[in-house]
């Protein structure tokens, strides 16, 4: 048992460790990243500013607290940016995924465990820009301890719905050799559905409800609404208890279109 | 006691059949019709602990298939497959994850280690993988470091290193583990000379030292005449012949050439292309000499001494057939059929 858990936990550790040097080895594409996200949030502030006018608050948000959560929301997506879906379809094109299936840990575990050794690098680089997107946007304490104790919970949670979402995706190039548009389009929806731009209360009707059954809000929208304390008190229990019935969801979907996806390995020449 | 026993293995690959014209692609998505191939059709063999077995045939012939079949990379349509491990015998596409700490493997076409990083930092994620002991990797790794001279680039970032340097680093990549049952699937592929030298005594070293088991897949005959006591030859996904080398050019060349060279200054022995000597024939070479192919089984000296009763004799040698010719041979039949 206890050789077990070892062993699992060193294959994590392993692959964890080789994606957060690969993230120093790419550190300026990284830094750019989180450069551009800076601007970005320039541009929506300013945007959100003039939209607002002489507004005091709009379903729940008034101007300070949104520039906080736009900021932050921002900020976070550059940590959630993830490289699952490319390493799964370029690994699968070139027929590298053989030596992965032979190894003795799970495909899927090796992908997140990368992706949490990438994320955890981006961090880093995150922590930097922090101050200039607090310049050019607005950033603030958390809204109380509560919040403080409650938004790396909601993070986690909302990092591995948007990972295991992104290998889901990853893993469809096991039926179309060339996904690479069906990706992007994913990634600028799941990006604007997310709340990265928009909160999600905003977003009307029908709308708003799709949106609300959806899991994308987990990944932006949840975490930053409990640091500004948007989502407060029993909601947030109640909201995290809904990401946990995702992960769950999600987790077993995976599993299954992973078996299929396994009999189906058809690897490419050789 | 075999390590390997493969019973009846067949693999058929099943593959929407692509629709061409208007919306081909979106046509093929839906389609119900299929292309079936048989790569590996009911081959069974099994290998003996210790053994290094030669597993040939031409492209496509199901080679690469068969080792995917092994590792557990792929399932089978039908047929069985029993490793014997330490814990029991395994069926490696169940028991996926104890057969993978039980074996090596190297794709000579592909690599397993991380193209951005330091060669080393490979080695770490194996050394965490498969959970092996800091003092074990030091000493395994040193062993490693000084067979396969890995050295000058093993700090060197993997899209740096040449094909060879490469190839040793997978080499080590799939030995570090220890495994006592190591895949190669073409690991001599594009090498050059030496390098190949370096592959094929590494792998003899490692099979010597250790006793790993080793199935070895190559188009390169040397590789198997260097490496391999017994060859499993397959094609169309069957298998043609399993036994001992030599047997396999005992069989299928059971000749040797006698190739003479008169002295020049004696008339032609014979205007036509062949030349009639007792019972033996030869044919005319386009340098001008006559080769005799004579069987394994009868001595030289009758057609030697009924040549120089006549003719002088400028030159002689007498060409053993070698598993390149008995291959040649072998898939040129195969496809004239």
């Amino acid at each position: 048992m206890r050789t077990r858990v070892r062993r699992i936990w060193r294959g994590w550790y392993g692959y964890a460790r080789l994606m957060f040097l690969t993230v120093l080895q790419y550190r300026v594409a990284v830094l750019s990243s989180a450069a551009l996200s800076v601007v970005w949030i320039l541009l929506l502030t300013r945007v959100w500013t003039a939209v607002y006018g002489e507004r005091g608050l709009v379903e729940g948000f008034d101007l300070e607290t949104l520039i906080v959560y736009l900021t932050l929301v921002n900020l976070q997506n550059v940590i959630m940016s993830n490289s699952v879906t490319r390493i799964i379809t370029e690994r699968v094109r070139v027929g590298t995924v053989l030596f992965d299936i032979a190894r003795p840990m799970p495909l899927i575990s090796q992908l997140i465990a990368q992706q949490a050794g990438q994320s955890v690098g981006v961090c880093g680089f995150v922590l930097l820009a922090a101050p200039f997107a607090a310049l050019v946007g607005g950033l603030a304490p958390p809204a109380d301890l509560g919040a403080a104790v409650t938004y790396p919970v909601a993070l986690t949670l909302g990092w591995l719905i948007n990972t295991l979402l992104a290998i889901l995706v990853g893993l469809a190039t096991f039926w179309a050799m060339e996904i690479g548009g069906f990706t992007l389009l994913y990634q600028v929806v799941a990006g604007f559905l997310s709340g990265t731009s928009v909160p999600v209360v905003f977003f009307p009707g029908v709308f708003g409800v799709i949106v609300e059954l959806l899991p994308f809000r987990f990944t932006g929208y949840v975490p930053a609404a409990v640091y500004v304390g948007q989502i407060d008190g029993v909601a947030v229990l109640r909201t995290m208890g809904w990401a946990v019935v995702w992960i769950v969801l999600l987790g077993g979907l995976l599993a299954l279109v992973w078996g299929r996806a396994y009999r189906k390995v058809v690897v490419q020449g050789g | 006691m075999s390590l390997i026993e493969v019973r009846e293995l067949t693999k058929e690959y099943v593959r929407p059949k692509r629709v061409t014209g208007p919306f081909g692609a979106i046509r093929t998505f839906f389609s119900r019709e299929y292309d079936r191939t048989l790569a590996v059709a009911g081959v069974s063999f099994s290998v003996a602990a210790g053994e290094i077995v030669g597993y040939l045939g031409p492209n496509g012939a199901g080679k690469s298939t068969t080792i995917k079949l092994l590792t557990g990379v792929l399932r089978p349509t039908s047929g069985t497959v029993t490793i014997v491990g330490p814990e029991g015998p395994m069926v490696p596409w169940r028991d996926r994850e104890r057969n993978a700490r039980h074996i090596g493997v190297v794709f000579g076409q592909r690599s397993q280690l991380w193209w951005d990083l330091p060669l080393e930092e490979s080695f770490q994620l194996i050394k965490a993988l498969y959970d092996i002991p800091s003092a074990r990797y030091a000493r395994t790794l040193g062993r490693l470091r000084e067979l396969l001279g890995l050295d000058e680039f093993i700090n060197t970032p993997v899209r740096h290193l040449s094909l060879g340097q490469r190839m040793r680093g997978d080499l080590a990549a799939a030995l570090l583990h220890e495994p006592p049952l190591l895949y190669l699937d073409e690991p001599t592929v594009g090498l050059d000379v030496l390098a190949k030298e370096t592959v094929r005594s590494f792998v003899e070293e490692t099979n010597r030292t250790s006793g790993t088991t080793i199935l070895l897949t190559t188009h390169d005959l040397a590789d198997v005449e260097r490496l391999c006591r017994r060859i499993i030859l397959i094609d169309h996904g069957r298998v043609l012949y399993d036994g001992s080398t030599h047997g396999l050019i005992a069989r299928y060349a059971p000749y040797r050439d006698v190739v003479v060279r008169l002295d020049p200054d004696q008339p032609e022995p014979s205007q036509g292309p062949q030349w009639r000597v007792g019972q033996f024939i030869a044919e005319r070479d386009l340098d001008g000499a006559w080769r005799f192919s004579i069987p394994r089984d009868l001595p030289i000296h009758t057609l030697l001494t009924g040549i120089s009763v006549e003719w002088r004799v400028h030159d002689l040698t007498v060409e053993q057939p070698d598993l390149e010719a008995v291959i040649k041979r072998l898939y040129g039949e195969r496809r004239a059929l």
